[in-house]
């Protein structure tokens, strides 16, 4: 038995978003979609959780604080220099650098963050991707077993797709 | 190019994609020779500062007691200026605010544009720039950092970190427009573009992270933008000069920054409309809004005027008082009136609908208002420096050729580098657009409206 | 060392030293001299160790001891002799400047032939000395008396030697000439007492003092001895009961810097101060305030003043009666008073010494000395006859040296066409100057700091100048040219082959005086001394009243005039050719690189003329052009214009500056009747200061002796102090805190201090191109502001006092510095780290007294200029901040040596070369964490005049000043 990808284009997300909670009422899990903008129905009707990227984030710019504490209070430990009378910890300086440091690695941290999490850089596509699903249609990839291709194809129609493909993978 | 066509009133997002990406078809002849002019500038003013290193700062117009004068000046207004992008693209975005989709990409672009031209007068100024890296710290046998007392380090940390940031931010965006350029390009242009986006290709996954992190992205950037040009006032107001030595210093140029940013907004975005073709996608609808930002922060830097003016009075102290007397009434009071013309009178013209939706005018206003800010860091930075504590001391201050041409050297910096992305790198969001693809269909309705 | 090392540490180095010397010069023997080039032996010589050397400055006829402080064989600075009775330590700013001249890069370095053509060619001193030899030989067969020298007067032995070479060649035409001579004040002593030699001042033992137009403090006889004198009169101290502080009277056309710190400016015309003294005579004969024991004949004396009734002098002079009637009492009831004069007619002079003998004051405040050597100066009528001799063309050969005449001579002397009758003109000296543009053969001769010379200002005194270093380019002694021009002749050679061995005769003469040391001795020890300095004798007084049958005349006023004063920096013109002089604003007027024509805004008015309208001013005698200064420092209907500028040679930095005034005037005359006219162009005056108003700051403060007395300190409206404020804990400085104390009433304004400071931190000068674009380098400066219209009366004249940086504890340029490039030392010194700067200029923007200094171009010192430069400290690079560091060498250097004695460091071990040069000793350094040092005790002694600039910043400075004290008008 050899699997099949079956590429399905909708008009909008509405539909596609439609088409995916019938693919999971009919226990179809391995499914990709392509979207040329980020819909919250599809991702409501996939039904994933939050994304973890913001842990990353947060560990980012705690570790940003904490480097700033570092770098602030341990150079002027390092040599302490007296510089106008004012005290060594002088702190309201401190957190200047302490916030920008945590914005700096936060929003480091997040970008790579995003590009791991999200498989990018790469240089291959998924099976199916076509170009007009960047522009105006939203496509439903589905790998699934020769034998079971009819009756995806059948639930795809049913939900409005505009086409249907099956690809021998 | 050609005159674009105009697209339906109930726009596809086949028409947005269409209208956006030929904005990046090969460009002509005038277009190159606009970039060779802007760059030719930019030759003169790199080889005048090569100049200045070699010899001293003694080929400026610096002089006791006027340290600082135009190259911080210049600095102050570009970091302003950066301000309005990320004001667009992150804080509206976070207000869920409708009509930036369409500015926020040429916004976030001056923004990036602008931190790097600002980025660069700290340098210029420098009596040894060579030794620039010693104002962040590293590790070193000797010992030797930075002093974090120093309002100029807390810059340097502020303005890499809101480069940095502003940099990954407006990646981020970028990625997915430029994976729909990627489809639409060819030759060698599809291979740039194709690195260019990584490979995005907008599956659930992606989009799932994506908007998470943009999201957070926003909510760093917020405070961010805010902090950065705090910062850079409290350059000044850390000092114990008078006129430089306030506590409204932070709020004061925070708004001086947006309302100059939008003004700058507004004086690139009209013409390049026209220039590029994409009046259906920004409509009079968007400028009547960044008008009523610009109109806003005007009447906030007024009334900070207002309050410096009172609590210099009400403070009594005679040498500030003298320092102020200096600034309105001195020998470089006439700049202090143009400033106030320019940021406190003209943008009152902009209570008015109409004046909003003129382009023309509004233009016209809008470049007025970056004059007028330019005056005010001026008249605050070297003016203040002017009338010190030491009257034996005081001075006048003559900026020199080679300050002079710096200065035009930056403008030309910063609307090449410009220039340059808006026919490379898609100048509007298509992404965005398309998500808030109703405000655009509601805005292109009022605009045939009014035109018909 | 291990043990049994056959050979010491010490004499290892020797050998590497040796060795190095062998290997880095060719030629042992010259080499050995070249590498260490010491008048000392070489043990003494510890590299990076200066050793001093005590001569003489020759910068002015005062004759102040000098020390000379030696680097490596290099003079780098010049400072007063403590052991030399006159200067006592202190040099003014022209006498440090001296070194300038001596490394003067426009000094001649070969001797050079003027050919017919006029050009100018070098040829070998043989060939030179030859050709002299045989001119002078020619001249002298030609006759008797047809070799002449000219020149300055430069010591006895050197006029010995002069007279000497005459004699060889068969002349006496010697002239010795100072454009600035003391005629008129020996003309009035030769009709008073029958001597031409001059009276010593004791300015410090008198109540009241009134000049007659003599600028003591600046130019007039010996301003270091006088200003000290002065400082001391100034002094709060109890008299009769009351605390008061010397009275002191200015009568002149401008507001000199000595008129300014004067209690009262009596602005009179030029030539009019006669008239006022002879009036105030008239004052006291009226009131009988007349000592019994005067030896005047009081009806004499009457009918001699009859003249000058307050009245009709007042009518005259426009000088209130009231002012003279004053002016006579204080100084007829003052315990001990003084009149001095400084015009150029000896009618003020006259009167002025009368006044002191009618109050019995001579032998209190003026005193004349037994024994004062012969007078060195030729009399203006020895001068023309010289001159005219010349032009008459009895001279076929003239040897010039050390005089300038073609520049200072005025236009109807008419040197130059003198000097074109004279055959053969030999002109010796360091830098070219008008009168060597006339020589035929120009020589270049030995600076006096690489000479032997002696001076004799006075009885008593003997100055001994000893060479402080090889000679900077190809030169000789004019001593030893004149010496050898005479060994070259058939007839009887002169004693001596050099000037050093003149000096040494001339000396070991005077060693039987020396008591009981060996001549040898007695050698080593007026070289180590600088001089032979004994006990001064006065002279008994022999008055003649029989010139005052007569009344005397009354001077005519006239209408507008102009006043040509030399200049406190530039005197005659000597100092034109040292930047550091040429730099140095002058005191009052704050001007540098140029001449001015000051005038009285009415004046300016009248004439219709503006600030920098550059201004024809034509006399009977010639016409110059200057550019206008609108003040109100002088009289109205008066235009003053400073001496000693526009110079047509003598180097690069003197050439085509200013304009010379010396043109104007008529022959040893200060001033003449004048018109005056605008040319149509402009020239900007160049000042270092912007506003002369202090906004009532707390910059320079001041406080009237009477509220001294009271105890009251004055308050001042424009801030309120609230005293020393700590926000957190303060730094400790468990060691030394260095502090200073500046005595603002001593500061007369001389600038002495700024110089002390270019020559001992390496500061570069900048031109007048750079100061008028506010790029001056001087770490300290005299602010100069005016009192406010409205306070005038409750003000001192002018305000004066040095601003360098004060070292704060809160420095504000501190925490602004992103690098630490500036910091505080753990002695509470504001650190300035040159390596480290940036140059972002924050500092000097976040600095309220504005005195750290920015390099904006790479500093050049045109060599031989270099050598000058103090090793001990960095000479900065563009793009770095620099300030004054309260010489933290020299703190170095006494922690060091206390170290190595392994003591504690003494007070006043560590002095500042601002504090060292000062005349007047109001610069104290010390640590403030002794109370019992030298500084410390001074802010305890003045209390009520303590004060910092502007205090209520809070900066905390360690420099305290003390306040200027003034005497509330209308009050006797």
């Amino acid at each position: 038995m050899s699997t099949v990808a079956i590429i399905s284009s909708f008009a909008d997300d509405t539909q596609c978003a439609n088409a995916i909670e019938q693919l999971r009422a009919a226990q179809v899990g391995d499914f990709n979609t392509f979207s040329p903008i980020p819909s919250h129905r599809i991702e409501r009707a996939i039904g994933r959780s939050k994304s973890p990227v913001r842990w990353i984030v947060l560990a980012g710019g705690i570790l940003g604080v904490l480097a700033g504490l570092a770098i602030t209070i341990g150079t002027t430990y390092e040599w302490r220099l007296n510089a106008g009378g004012k005290p060594l910890l002088s702190w309201p300086p401190f957190i200047v650098i302490c916030f920008e440091l945590m914005v700096l690695l936060g929003g480091i941290f997040g970008f790579l963050g995003v590009m791991m999490l999200s498989g990018v850089p790469t240089t291959e596509m998924e099976p199916g991707y076509d170009g007009r699903f960047g522009e105006d249609r939203f496509g439903i990839v589905v790998r699934c077993d020769e034998a079971e291709a009819a009756r995806i194809e059948l639930v795809l129609k049913e939900s409005g797709a505009e086409e249907v493909v099956r690809e021998g993978a | 190019m050609a005159a674009a066509p105009k697209i339906s009133a109930e726009p596809s997002y086949r028409d947005i994609d269409r209208s956006v990406l030929r904005v990046m078809e090969p460009a002509g002849l005038a277009y190159w020779a606009w970039i060779g002019f802007c760059f030719t500038l930019v030759a003169i003013a790199a080889a005048l500062w090569a100049r200045q290193i070699y010899t001293g700062l003694g080929v400026t117009g610096l002089r006791q007691p006027v340290m600082w004068a135009i190259y911080i000046t210049n600095f102050v207004f570009w970091v302003g200026i950066a301000h309005s992008g990320t004001l667009i693209s992150a804080i509206l975005f976070l207000f869920r605010t409708k009509w930036r989709t369409a500015v926020y990409r040429a916004a976030e672009t001056m923004t990036i544009f602008a931190v790097a031209t600002a980025g660069l007068f700290p340098l210029i100024h420098l009596g040894r720039v060579w030794f620039f890296y010693w104002l962040l710290p590293y590790p070193n046998e000797r010992s030797l950092q930075p002093d974090f007392r120093s309002p100029l380090v807390w810059d340097a940390f502020a303005v890499s970190t809101y480069l940095t940031i502003s940099a990954l931010f407006w990646t981020m965006g970028l990625i997915p427009d430029i994976a729909n350029a990627r489809e639409a390009a060819s030759g060698w242009r599809k291979k740039f573009y194709t690195v260019l986006a990584m490979g995005w290709q907008g599956t659930d996954r992606q989009w799932r992270h994506y908007s998470m992190a943009y999201l957070l992205m926003a909510g760093l950037a917020t405070p961010l933008v805010l902090s950065v040009h705090s910062v850079v006032s409290w350059d000044f107001a850390m000092a114990i000069n008078p006129g430089w030595h306030s506590t409204i210093f932070a709020p004061y140029f925070v708004a001086g920054a947006i309302f100059s940013g939008v003004a700058m907004v507004i004086t690139l975005l009209i013409p390049m409309r026209r220039l590029l073709g994409i009046e259906d996608l920004l409509t009079e609808w968007h400028f009547d809004n960044l008008a009523k930002v610009v109109l806003l922060t005007s009447l906030v830097v007024s009334y900070a005027y207002i309050t410096e003016a009172f609590m210099t009075w009400y403070a009594g102290d005679p040498i500030e008082q003298m320092t102020f007397h200096m600034r309105y009434f001195g020998p470089w009071g006439w700049m202090y009136w143009v400033m106030v013309l320019c940021n406190c009178v003209m943008p009152l013209l902009l209570f008015s609908p109409r004046i909003r939706v003129n382009l023309r005018a509004l233009w016209i206003v809008t470049i007025f208002v970056n004059i007028g800010m330019w005056f005010e860091r001026f008249v605050i930075i070297a003016g203040s420096l002017t009338a010190n504590f030491e009257p034996s001391q005081w001075a006048g201050y003559r900026p020199s050729i080679t300050e002079i041409m710096i200065t035009v050297g930056s403008f030309a910096w910063f609307v090449g580098l410009f220039s340059l992305f808006s026919r490379f790198l898609p100048i509007i969001s298509m992404t965005e657009l398309k998500e808030g693809i109703v405000w655009l269909r509601k805005a292109l309705k009022m605009d045939r409206a009014t035109a018909a | 060392m291990r043990e049994g090392l056959p050979i010491s540490r010490r004499s290892f180095i020797k050998l590497a030293a040796t060795a190095g010397a062998a290997a880095a010069l060719p030629g042992c023997e010259p080499a050995a001299r070249k590498l260490i080039p010491y008048v000392v032996p070489d043990e003494n010589v510890v590299p990076g160790v200066p050793s001093f050397f005590a001569t003489t400055c020759s910068e002015c006829p005062a004759g102040c001891g000098a020390v000379a402080r030696i680097r490596e064989g290099r003079v780098i600075k010049l400072e007063g002799n403590p052991a030399d009775p006159i200067g006592q330590g202190a040099l003014c700013a022209r006498g440090q400047a001296a070194l300038q001249g001596l490394y003067n890069p426009d000094r001649l370095a070969h001797p050079q032939v003027r050919g017919d053509d006029g050009a100018l060619r070098t040829v070998s001193w043989d060939e030179a000395e030859k050709m002299l030899g045989d001119r002078l030989a020619a001249a002298s067969k030609a006759g008797k008396d047809r070799v002449a020298f000219f020149g300055s007067p430069q010591g006895p032995t050197f006029r010995k030697i002069a007279l000497a070479f005459l004699g060889v060649y068969g002349s006496s035409r010697a002239t010795f000439y100072e454009a600035i001579n003391q005629e008129p004040a020996r003309v009035a002593a030769k009709t008073l007492f029958g001597r031409r030699d001059l009276p010593i001042y004791r300015i410090d033992q008198a109540e009241a003092l009134i000049s007659f137009g003599a600028d003591f403090l600046e130019t007039w006889q010996s301003p270091v001895e006088l200003a000290r004198q002065y400082s001391l009169f100034r002094t709060p101290q109890k008299r009769r009961g009351a605390l008061t502080i010397g009275r002191s009277t200015y009568v002149g056309p401008r507001l000199s810097m000595t008129a300014s710190k004067c209690d009262d400016w009596i602005a009179t015309a030029p030539g009019a101060q006669a008239d006022v003294a002879w009036s105030v005579l008239n004052v006291l004969v009226k009131q009988r305030w007349i000592s019994p024991n005067s030896g005047f004949d009081l009806a004499a004396l009457s009918n001699a003043v009859a003249n000058f009734d307050p009245a009709a002098t007042s009518a005259r002079t426009g000088v209130p009666v009231e002012t003279i009637t004053r002016l006579g009492e204080t100084f007829g009831k003052a315990d001990g008073a003084l009149a001095i004069a400084g015009t150029d007619d000896s009618s003020a002079h006259l009167a002025a010494m009368i006044l002191n003998a009618v109050t019995g004051n001579f032998g209190k405040t003026i005193m004349f000395l037994a024994g004062s050597p012969a007078e060195e100066t030729s009399t203006p009528d020895e001068v023309d006859a010289a001159v005219d001799a010349m032009r008459g063309g009895e001279i076929d050969a003239a040897f010039i040296a050390g005089a300038n005449p073609v520049f200072t001579m005025p236009v109807s002397a008419r040197m130059a066409e003198a000097l074109q009758k004279v055959p053969f003109v030999v002109w010796a000296g360091g830098v070219p100057d008008e009168t060597a543009a006339m020589a035929s053969l120009i020589l270049p001769a030995h600076h006096p700091l690489e000479a032997w010379r002696d001076t004799a200002p006075r009885a008593g005194i003997r100055g001994l100048g000893q060479p402080v270093m090889q000679p900077v380019f190809d030169s000789k002694p004019v001593g030893d040219i004149l010496l050898a021009a005479a060994g070259r002749s058939s007839s009887a050679k002169p004693p001596w082959a050099t000037t050093a061995a003149a000096v040494k005769a001339e000396w070991l003469a005077l060693a039987s005086k020396a008591d009981g040391a060996g001549p040898e001795d007695f050698w080593v020890n007026v070289r180590r001394e600088g001089g032979l300095f004994e006990e001064q004798h006065l002279s008994a007084l022999k008055l003649d009243t029989s010139p005052f049958k007569a009344p005397v005349p009354a001077a005519a006023q006239m209408e507008l005039s102009v006043y040509a004063y030399p200049h406190i920096f530039l005197y005659d013109g000597r100092g034109a050719d040292k930047p550091w002089l040429q730099e140095l604003p002058e005191p009052v007027a704050q001007i540098v690189w140029d001449s001015w024509a000051e005038m009285h805004p009415e004046t300016a008015r009248k004439l219709g003329v503006a600030q920098d309208d550059v201004i024809e001013i034509k006399t009977e005698h010639g016409a110059i052009e200057a550019p206008v200064l609108v003040a109100s420092t002088v009289r109205p209907g008066v235009i003053a214009v400073p001496l000693g500028q526009g110079h047509r040679a003598y180097g690069r930095y003197a050439k085509d500056v200013g304009t010379n005034a010396w043109l104007i005037l008529a022959a040893g005359a200060t001033c003449a009747g004048a018109t005056a006219r605008a040319t149509g162009k402009t020239r900007r005056l160049v000042s270092p200061l912007g506003k002369s108003d202090m906004m009532g700051r707390s910059i320079v403060e001041a406080m009237s002796i009477e509220q001294l007395a009271r105890g009251v300190i004055p308050k001042n409206e424009a801030e309120e102090v609230t005293g020393p404020f700590e926000m957190y804990t303060p730094w400790k400085y468990p060691g030394h805190k260095w502090g200073m104390t500046i005595d603002v009433n001593a500061c007369t304004g001389c600038s002495a201090c700024v110089t002390a400071c270019y020559a001992e931190n390496n500061i570069p000068w900048v031109g007048k191109e750079g100061v008028d674009n506010g790029r001056i380098m001087s770490w300290i400066r005299i602010e100069r502001y005016f009192p406010e219209a409205k306070a005038a009366a409750q003000a001192p004249l002018l305000y004066l006092a040095p601003m360098l940086c004060q070292q704060c504890g809160h420095a504000p340029c501190e925490p602004v510095c992103p690098v630490f490039a500036s910091y505080h030392t753990d002695e509470g010194l504001n650190g300035q780290i040159y390596n480290r700067c940036v140059g972002t200029r924050y500092c000097e923007n976040n600095c309220p007294y504005k005195v750290r200094r920015f390099n904006w171009f790479v500093p050049e010192w045109p060599a031989p200029l270099n050598l000058q430069l103090n090793p001990d400290v960095t000479v900065r690079g563009a793009g770095v901040m620099e300030k004054c560091t309260f010489c933290v060498q020299r703190i170095q250097f006494g922690e060091l040596n206390a170290k190595t004695e392994d003591r504690e460091l003494r007070d006043g071990e560590i002095v500042t070369a601002c504090q060292q040069a000062c005349p007047t000793r109001a610069i104290t350094f010390g640590d403030s964490n002794d109370p019992a040092s030298a500084m410390m005790r001074r802010r305890e002694d003045h209390e009520l005049r303590n004060y910092r600039a502007l205090e209520e910043l809070n900066t905390q400075p360690a420099i305290t000043y003390l306040r200027n004290l003034y005497r509330e008008k209308g009050k006797a």
